[in-house]
């Protein structure tokens, strides 16, 4: 993250933009800032009992799905006519979600605006663990799970069997595996030379070798800055139009059915802008809580209040 | 005591003996005209049941001797097989094979009728309070079959009940009580109480109400246990059909569960009908309630062609009387699966085929209408191009297959259904285990295990039975061949199957009557399956209620028709 601050600040100080670093901080304190957090070696004990209660939460699930997979998908509830309720909703709203962070960090690199390296990597990932969530659902919420693993897939086979490609559920497992697919390269690209910095501060060899293999080989030359650059650009573009691409078509299984109050054309609009402002939400329900957190531990490197949006907007 | 089941009657008894089922006995009865048969049983005893006639031979001085025994040495010393062994064996075998013992009817007597025998039944008495009935139930008759699951889930034709009885009382009766569906009614009849939940049944008389028999049974075996209410408490032998009663409301309520609005559809013009002299004004009336009219351009791809066999079934509204024997007989031929009363409560009873009642006209003396629903088979079926792994596909003869074992129930063909008949396995609903169901089962039908979709599919192990016999004789398959198991119980023949492609066929003839419609044609999925609207006649001496679907009596025939 540093490196790319540094990058992006010397484009900032040509266009005589107001900084978006703290006052009395530099890029150097900025990236040992970040980068003493993975780096050093004691493990905080709140992330020790946070860890545990995801982890408990995780056992949770895995009890849920558990049960399921052995007494079928009766358990939720749901009936005919209301064959898909908890789960397609759990779908919808996950899909949502996972909108805003690809759609945030891609349309803010678009516009050239600096302040979004401070939320961009959580938003993405944000975005990714939404959608692997999102995943859970239309998996589970099927009779025969087990199947539905891959029988959705189109590979060939010795059924000489293809999916029905009319299908609505189709169309999303490739709207939802393109949208997961570019958004997951999007985030990774951008942290390569975040790794790479990781891997020049590491002290342990082990870390080295974790940071050197996901760095990618990166060096920090000009060749590498520019394509990255270049790359970042490229997946921004693509993950524009799928932001909007994925709900619509997510929407299309309810639209394109023949059924009164199923049957709307409103959903692609009605699905994306609810989901934009879901997924706006989001971000802030994770941001201002990272951010009171990280304050007490650091000297707050990034901005100067934890009401960062607005601040940022009015600096903007 | 000598019984089927450890009932009521057999826990009051010192001794229980198991009863062999007459399916398992040698017997021997007498047939209306009193010509006698021999009883042969189809099967070993499944748990080692004794007939009526080894305990009697138990008794005697002869005790080991079977049924077989017991009945062919009676006919022995009868006069009919002769005296000689060899005669006698002859005529035993004929007797097997044909059934009955020719010869052996009774003398016909002479009758006369009484004149006036209704005028010398003298009026009823007149009762203080409520009028109180008691009645044999739709589905468990009089207690007998209340063990019966088929039977129990099967919904009421009127109330559309399952598992349960209840009082049934008029709108105004319910008002004066001030009770809705559900609420527990106190009945009071010389003393004997009896708490039963109230039902409000459109068209009952006033100030009476109707209780069924059969019901509340403690010993009915595991599925009887518990189920409804024992109306026989109230009955006595001064009361056996009728009594006066005090009722009042208790406050408590209870679920009952009706089957009615799971997958209601009113509201577009589903049923059809008219008076007799609208028909003659205008025969195409039921074509013309569309509820919206159907743009034919609205396809730029042609209607496939079916050659061949293009099967169709055709329902006629005014013969259907909403008995339910059809649903009945679809579940015993489909394996269709109990699911009992928790599971109904949640919409997801599997009956492939389900009898809509519509309540019309006005609430105290409405007209009745009965619309039996199976899957359509739908030329352009909305569920087949969203399942995402074509699990339900088309046939060349314009069949909605549905392929189990590549169902991975998304449900999505469920929710694109207009009429709303496909059926989920929400839960593992088959009993794989309990080894007698294993020889219930038809063998031409896929067992369905949790997780699949399924629905009607028109019989089609019944069609291919035919088409096979109709290929090994090197013939068409002829109209009649194929009957569905809902068409063969039906009792008054409301339902015809067959192919339309045959102008002559019993299906083609009845689509081609002017009260043919299409139920929700204006959605362009050319349901296979159609409805004759039903034509009226009412009484001009007796208040009569307009006809149903078009868009003047629409609002009316749907607002009474939503009460319940």
């Amino acid at each position: 993250m540093a490196n790319n601050v540094h990058a992006q600040a010397t484009s900032t100080a040509a266009l005589d933009v107001a900084p978006v670093i703290a006052p009395g901080h530099d890029f150097e304190t900025v990236t040992e800032a970040v980068a003493q957090i993975p780096l050093s070696k004691r493990t905080p004990l709140g992330w020790v009992f946070g860890f545990l209660a995801a982890f408990a939460l995780l056992m949770g699930l895995q009890m849920a799905l558990g049960k399921l997979l052995l007494t079928g998908i009766g358990i939720w509830g749901n009936n005919i006519p209301v064959a898909w309720a908890f789960d397609i909703i759990n779908f919808v709203w996950w899909i949502g979600i996972g909108h805003a962070g690809t759609l945030i960090s891609a349309i803010l690199l678009l516009f050239k605006q600096q302040w979004r390296m401070s939320i961009s990597r959580f938003a993405e990932a944000m975005t990714i663990f939404a959608v692997a969530c999102a995943a859970i659902f239309p998996l589970f919420h099927t009779g025969r799970p087990w199947l539905a693993a891959y029988w959705l897939l189109p590979y060939p086979n010795t059924m000489g069997l293809w999916p029905q490609f009319r299908s609505p559920l189709i169309w999303d497992v490739f709207a939802v595996t393109t949208y997961a697919t570019v958004s997951i390269v999007f985030w990774y690209v951008g942290m390569v030379p975040d790794m790479a910095t990781m891997r020049d501060r590491a002290v342990s060899g082990f870390k080295r070798g974790i940071f050197g293999i996901l760095s990618l080989g990166w060096r920090g030359s000009a060749r590498h800055w520019h394509r990255y650059e270049v790359a970042s650009l490229i997946l921004a573009g693509l993950s524009t139009p799928l932001v909007l691409s994925v709900h619509t078509v997510v929407s299309f299984d309810f639209a394109v059915s023949v059924l009164p109050g199923w049957h709307a054309t409103i959903f692609p609009p009605h699905f994306v802008a609810g989901a934009i402002y879901a997924g706006f939400a989001m971000v802030l329900t994770l941001a201002i809580p990272l951010r009171v957190a990280y304050k007490s531990r650091t000297s707050s490197p990034c901005a100067t209040s934890t009401t960062w949006p607005r601040s940022c907007w009015r600096r903007g | 005591m000598l019984g089927l089941f450890i009932d009521e009657t057999a826990v009051l008894c010192h001794w229980h003996v198991p009863a062999a089922h007459y399916l398992e006995a040698w017997s021997d009865a007498r047939t209306v005209d009193g010509t006698a048969a021999i009883v042969q049983p189809l099967i070993q005893p499944m748990y080692g049941g004794k007939s009526a006639h080894e305990i009697i031979a138990t008794l005697t001085d002869q005790p080991e001797r079977n049924g077989y025994d017991v009945v062919r040495e009676f006919w022995m010393s009868q006069p009919q097989g002769g005296a000689d062994p060899v005669a006698f064996e002859k005529a035993w075998r004929r007797w097997l094979h044909d059934g009955v013992i020719a010869g052996t009817a009774y003398e016909p007597r002479p009758v006369t009728l009484v004149a006036d025998m209704v005028g010398q039944l003298g009026a009823a008495s007149a009762v203080s309070g409520v009028e109180v009935n008691f009645r044999r139930d739709a589905t468990v008759y009089d207690g007998r079959y209340t063990n019966n699951g088929w039977l129990q889930e099967t919904p009421k034709p009127m109330s559309k009940l399952t598992w349960d009885n209840a009082a049934q009382v008029g709108p105004s009766t319910a008002e004066q009580l001030g009770v809705e569906n559900g609420d527990i009614l106190e009945v009071q009849v010389d003393g004997r109480v009896l708490r039963v939940p109230a039902w409000i049944s459109p068209g009952h008389a006033a100030d009476t109400i109707t209780i069924t028999v059969g019901y509340g049974r403690t010993r009915a075996g595991r599925v009887g246990n518990g189920t409804g209410f024992n109306a026989y408490v109230l009955r006595g032998t001064g009361s056996l059909w009728y009594a006066g009663a005090q009722v009042a409301a208790t406050g408590d309520d209870y679920q009952l569960v009706s089957t009615q609005d799971h997958w209601a559809i009113e509201g577009r013009n589903v049923v059809r009908s008219a008076h007799l002299e609208e028909f003659q004004e205008n025969p195409a009336f039921a074509a013309e309630m569309e509820h919206a009219k159907l743009d034919q351009g609205i396809t730029l791809m042609p209607h496939h062609e079916y050659a061949g066999y293009k099967w169709g079934m055709a329902i006629d509204l005014n013969a259907c009387t909403g008995c339910g024997s059809c649903l009945v007989a679809c579940v015993a031929e489909n394996n269709v699966p109990v699911v009992g009363k928790e599971q109904v409560s949640r919409n997801r009873e599997m009956h492939w085929l389900r009898v809509d009642r519509y309540y019309a006209g006005d609430l105290d003396n409405p007209d009745t209408y009965f619309q039996p629903l199976p899957c359509q088979q739908c030329e352009n079926a909305p569920c087949e191009v969203v399942c995402p792994v074509a699990a339900t596909v088309h046939s060349d003869e314009g069949l909605n297959d549905m392929v189990y074992n590549r169902c991975v129930g998304t449900r999505y063909c469920s929710n694109n259904c207009p009429y709303k008949v496909r059926r989920f396995n929400f839960l593992l609903y088959q009993d794989w285990d309990t080894p007698q169901f294993k020889l219930q089962r038809n063998p031409d039908v896929t067992v369905r295990s949790r997780g699949v979709m399924e629905k009607c599919t028109y019989c089609v192990q019944r069609i291919n039975a035919a088409r096979i016999l109709a290929k090994r004789e090197e013939r068409e398959v002829r109209d009649g061949e194929v009957v569905t198991a809902c068409q063969a119980v039906c009792p008054t023949e409301a339902i015809a199957f067959g192919n339309i492609n045959d102008p002559n066929s019993r299906v083609a003839r009845l689509k081609a009557s002017p009260l043919n419609y299409s139920m929700l044609a204006e959605l362009n999925v050319r349901p296979r399956t159609t409805y004759l609207a039903a034509v009226l006649n009412p009484n001009a001496a007796l208040p009569s209620n307009p006809g149903v679907g078009g868009h003047h009596a629409t609002t009316d025939a749907h607002d009474t028709a939503s009460e319940h």
